[in-house]
């Protein structure tokens, strides 16, 4: 039996089950990967009015100095990062920032410091559903710029560089990471290159800033190391930095 | 006299990063004895000095002391694991000085001091319970050449092969009646409190207790024949605390106390009117104080005001998770007055810390898991999470020599710091309550939503840095309970 539709559900299709509209929206969305860091960052915003709860991912939107942001927890996995970023970018989202966690691949990167995208190596299974292997997946840059001038203005130790994105945490054996360093990545996640060629595919503006838990090359584990739960809220005091820096850039152009 | 009272180079708890606080009974006995002009005291703390051991003899042994003394009466130097280094020091001392007079007290001497007599040669007087005038009665009849000790009450010592004791020495009813503890003794510069208090130290400001929680270590430091009195609570009043707080911050700098007695509050008034007066003299010490949450309760009108005079953090004791166990272990206290402790900290933003206990004979894996869920509703902002390690003296001392799990004449002393297994359960062995408490310590501190809460929140950041100093720390924790890995 021939399927009916061309594919079976689309990003527009979840956005308009959770009732989500363009006018719902804050025009940046912030989206942290689990809901404890949602909560964090809710607490920053003012005013935050829940847009939607599905499955385990919630929506906040309200303002930070009378600009309109979103909150969401898209996920810590790209599977579940795919749906959450489609159906942002099918609400036509204009910026979407990803506040997640990684592991570092060089061994002067601390637990605790942060990483800014700069490019990915896509090694999820979801992109070559979206893009053929040629395909350069790249975060904007004006975003990214932002960010990286709101951690220096806060002061904040940020490395930036070639961040690769896989679905197999329990593989990442000594054999493939050395592989994906010797490919210039300084760091490991699970979500980054689904996030970014998602929104790149559908033109919405998108960069992703993380905070290292571990070091993959030295073996430091970080979950108890309150220098990465510092970095998480260093991070959305960044994100939220970065949001000011743009509008009040917008409005120096204005002027 | 010449009497030197010595701190061995030992570690600290897991829990507690670097922390090392002047030693209580020393600074309490030696100040006693040098106001009544028996002694002249000297303090040799290689904890604080970070002397190793060989070193410490060379420095003994220049210093050639006619007395050392040994032993503490606060378990937050480690629990009774430090016990094992002082009697180690004892017999390090007495080979190379074979003349010297060795005496100890406070913990787990004070109960045990025949047996401590009778498995350490090197030990020549144990001082029982409350130390200060049976120390000075000591050094006078050591001064005087007497060579018969039972007559002073509070002293253990051997006559012609035998140990004798002393008459039960009574309680000073008056404990402002004592010295300022001899803080001008001590490298003052050099105490923390976990990691970043500094300059720091502990303080005691009342003995015993009226509570008499079944696990609690100070059953340890009473003269066997006198248990009664660990509940004849006793205090210094308000202004002489704030004398000795005053001391502390105006001469030696102190920034940071601990007032380490397990129950500050028992007395309300006297706490409000230590904080009255702490204000009104313009100290800025802050401080850390240990209560009951049935006390805390009690105190609840008055926590403004104690915030005001610089306290950041309460702890206090969580223990178990049903009314049915706060009863069998004498706790006095509720589980309502557990919650509104919290309540009542937490929105006066006092960072709280809240102990549990695990390994009741009675324990079985359901029992702490529930034990914990109830701690991690209660959602303190710091867990400790302690082994039931039998004191001597208390009922569950001699329970477990009845039931073979302790061996008095054979402890392996260095675990008996709170933070290993060192008992069994009737259902649990020692390796499953490693790795229960193991289990305890992660799910506790690996919820991202409470760190946040706690590093966002308007405590104190003394509050936040101990907090960040746990969380460190929870592998080696871990490490001790699991693996048998030492922290003392």
């Amino acid at each position: 039996m021939p399927m009916r539709k061309p594919i079976h559900m689309t990003g527009k299709d979840l956005a308009g089950m959770v009732q989500l509209r363009a006018q719902d929206i804050g025009k940046y969305v912030i989206m942290p990967g689990t809901p404890d860091r949602l909560e964090a960052l809710v607490k920053k915003i003012q005013n935050p009015m829940k847009n939607f709860s599905f499955m385990e991912h919630t929506m906040y939107t309200g303002e930070l100095d009378g600009v309109r942001v979103t909150a969401m927890n898209g996920g810590m996995f790209s599977a579940n990062t795919a749906i959450t970023t489609e159906i942002v970018c099918n609400v036509e989202a204009q910026n979407i920032i990803r506040l997640g966690s990684c592991g570092a691949l060089t061994e002067d990167i601390k637990v605790g410091d942060l990483i800014l995208a700069d490019s990915v190596i896509r090694g999820e299974g979801v992109t070559p559903y979206y893009v053929d292997e040629e395909f350069e997946t790249l975060p904007d840059e004006g975003l990214t710029r932002a960010l990286q001038e709101a951690a220096e203005k806060m002061g904040v130790k940020l490395h930036r560089g070639k961040v690769w994105s896989t679905d197999a945490l329990l593989r990442e054996t000594k054999e493939i990471v050395e592989e994906k360093a010797g490919a210039g990545a300084i760091a490991v996640d699970m979500v980054s290159s689904t996030l970014l060629t998602i929104a790149q595919v559908y033109k919405t503006k998108a960069a992703s800033i993380l905070a290292v838990s571990d070091n993959v090359m030295t073996g430091e584990m970080g979950f108890t190391n309150p220098a990465y739960y510092i970095a998480q809220t260093t991070m959305i005091n960044v994100a939220l930095e970065a949001v000011k820096l743009l509008e009040n850039a917008k409005i120096a152009d204005n002027k | 006299m010449r009497v030197l009272f010595v701190t061995p180079q030992l570690g600290s708890w897991a829990t507690h990063g670097h922390h090392v606080a002047a030693n209580q009974m020393h600074a309490h006995w030696a100040a006693y004895a040098r106001e009544k002009d028996t002694i002249e005291p000297e303090v040799l703390d290689c904890k604080a000095l970070g002397i190793p051991t060989d070193n410490m003899l060379e420095i003994i042994k220049e210093k050639s002391p006619e007395v050392v003394v040994l032993g503490d009466v606060l378990h937050s130097y480690g629990g009774f694991a430090v016990q094992w280094y002082f009697d180690e020091t004892a017999k390090k001392i007495k080979k190379i000085l074979p003349n010297i007079k060795i005496v100890v007290g406070g913990l787990w001497y004070s109960y045990l001091s025949k047996e401590s007599l009778q498995q350490n040669p090197a030990i020549d007087f144990v001082v029982m319970g409350e130390g200060e005038a049976t120390f000075n009665e000591l050094m006078d009849a050591l001064n005087k050449g007497k060579t018969n000790f039972e007559d002073i009450p509070g002293v253990a010592s051997r006559k012609n092969g035998e140990i004798v004791f002393g008459p039960v020495r009574d309680l000073i009813a008056n404990l402002d009646s004592l010295p300022l503890p001899a803080y001008d003794l001590f490298p003052m510069e050099k105490y923390v409190g976990h990691t970043y208090w500094k300059p720091f130290t502990e303080i005691v400001t009342s003995r015993g207790c009226p509570h008499g929680c079944t696990f609690c270590y100070e059953w340890s430091e009473h003269d066997p024949r006198a248990l009664k009195h660990f509940n004849r609570w006793r205090a210094k009043s308000a202004k002489r605390v704030v004398d000795e707080v005053e001391l502390l911050e105006k001469k030696f700098g102190v920034k940071v106390i601990v007032i380490q007695e397990d129950n500050f509050n028992v007395n309300g008034k006297r706490a409000r009117e230590f904080c009255e007066e702490k204000i009104k003299r313009g100290l800025d010490m802050k401080w850390v104080s240990l209560g009951c949450a049935s006390d805390w309760v009690k105190a609840e009108a008055d926590i403004p005001l104690m915030k005001k005079a610089g306290m950041f953090m309460g702890v206090f004791g969580i223990e178990v998770a049903s009314e049915q166990e706060l009863r069998k272990l004498d706790k006095g206290i509720t589980i309502e007055q557990i919650y509104k402790t919290i309540d009542i900290l937490r929105r006066n933003d006092i960072a709280i810390v809240g102990d549990i206990m695990i390994g009741f004979d009675y324990d079985t894996e359901q029992i702490i898991k529930d034990r914990f869920a109830f701690a991690d509703k209660v959602d303190p902002d710091i867990l400790w999470v302690g082994y039931l390690t039998p004191p001597p003296g208390s009922p569950h001392w001699a329970d477990a020599i009845d039931k073979k799990w302790v061996d008095p004449n054979n402890v392996d002393i260095l675990k008996w710091d709170f933070l290993h297994p060192v008992v069994p359960t009737n259902h649990l062995s020692i390796p499953d309550l490693g790795r229960l408490g193991a289990w305890c310590m992660r799910e506790f501190f690996s919820k991202p939503g409470r760190i946040h809460r706690i590093l966002e929140s308007n405590f104190d950041p003394l509050a936040k840095k101990c907090f960040q100093d746990v969380m460190n720390n929870v592998p080696q924790w871990e490490a001790g309970a699991v693996e048998g890995k030492l922290h003392v």
